[in-house]
């Protein structure tokens, strides 16, 4: 039966003489690219989800001032001769 | 863990002193990255996964780690947060059979260990990990973890006698 001292003191022996993977920091370089990309599919994605509200759809992305703007201009053109 | 002295990344001390862009050398710490990910982990393949968590971590906060008294601290620090998660993980290979071993790690102390540490709280498993195979002092744990030097000496004596006890060493 091992003891705890054996147990831990042969895991720091072994993490010692463990190789560091030579390509690890080629793999973070890579994992971080994909990341990035992903990143910026979902800000391409939803500015372009965005876009099609405002310009297709029924309902308008509008913030209140502009909403208050607009129905300004709707009653004063139905007012007009 | 021999790989760097606590005092200094002496590469980012060097950095620290001039004027110039911070340009990482990130090979110079990425055995440092690794080791410590492997030490809190017990298993090559996910260490491997950790150490580019971390790796892509430090890389983002480059800029920061001018900053700090201690990079190293730091990224002890980044790479113990993050290595909490990966025990709720289960090492990606198995042997299929005892004769034939799984790729780059299954040795039967190592899982031993990690078996036997994966029955702990994760506060004392840290504990564990970083004095026991890390190598790093009650005071440098404390500094790392961010708790009192007296609490990392109790949780140490603690799990070490809960882990003699599951291994059936009362002495």
């Amino acid at each position: 039966m091992r003891d705890f001292n054996q147990l831990t003191q042969y895991a720091r022996e072994k993490v010692e003489a463990t190789e560091t993977p030579l390509n690890l920091y080629h793999r973070a370089q890579v994992r971080k690219n994909i990341i990035d990309s992903a990143i910026t599919v979902i800000i391409a994605s939803a500015v372009l989800a965005l876009s099609t509200t405002q310009f297709t759809g029924n309902t308008t992305v509008q913030s209140p001032a502009v909403k208050t703007y607009i129905q300004q201009q709707l009653v004063a053109s139905r007012t007009q001769p | 863990m021999a790989v760097l002295t606590w005092q200094s990344l002496e590469l980012i001390q060097v950095h620290q002193n001039r004027e110039e862009t911070l340009e990482f050398d990130f090979d110079s710490i990425r055995e440092f990255i690794f080791k410590l990910s492997y030490s809190l982990t017990l298993d090559y393949t996910l260490a491997e996964d950790l150490a580019q968590d971390c790796l892509i971590k430090v890389w983002q906060h480059q800029g920061r780690l001018k900053e700090l008294d201690s990079a190293e601290a730091w990224i002890a620090k980044v790479v113990t947060n993050k290595a909490r998660n990966y025990w709720k993980r289960k090492p990606k290979w198995l042997p299929l059979t005892p004769s034939i071993p799984a790729p780059n790690e299954q040795d039967p102390m190592m899982v031993e260990l990690r078996t036997l540490i994966s029955d702990l709280k994760p506060e004392s498993r840290d504990v564990v990990l970083l004095v026991a195979v890390s190598g790093y002092t009650y005071a440098e744990a404390a500094t790392i973890l961010e708790v009192p030097e007296g609490t990392i000496a109790s949780r140490f004596s603690t799990a070490k006698k809960q882990l003699q006890h599951l291994m059936g060493d009362e002495s």
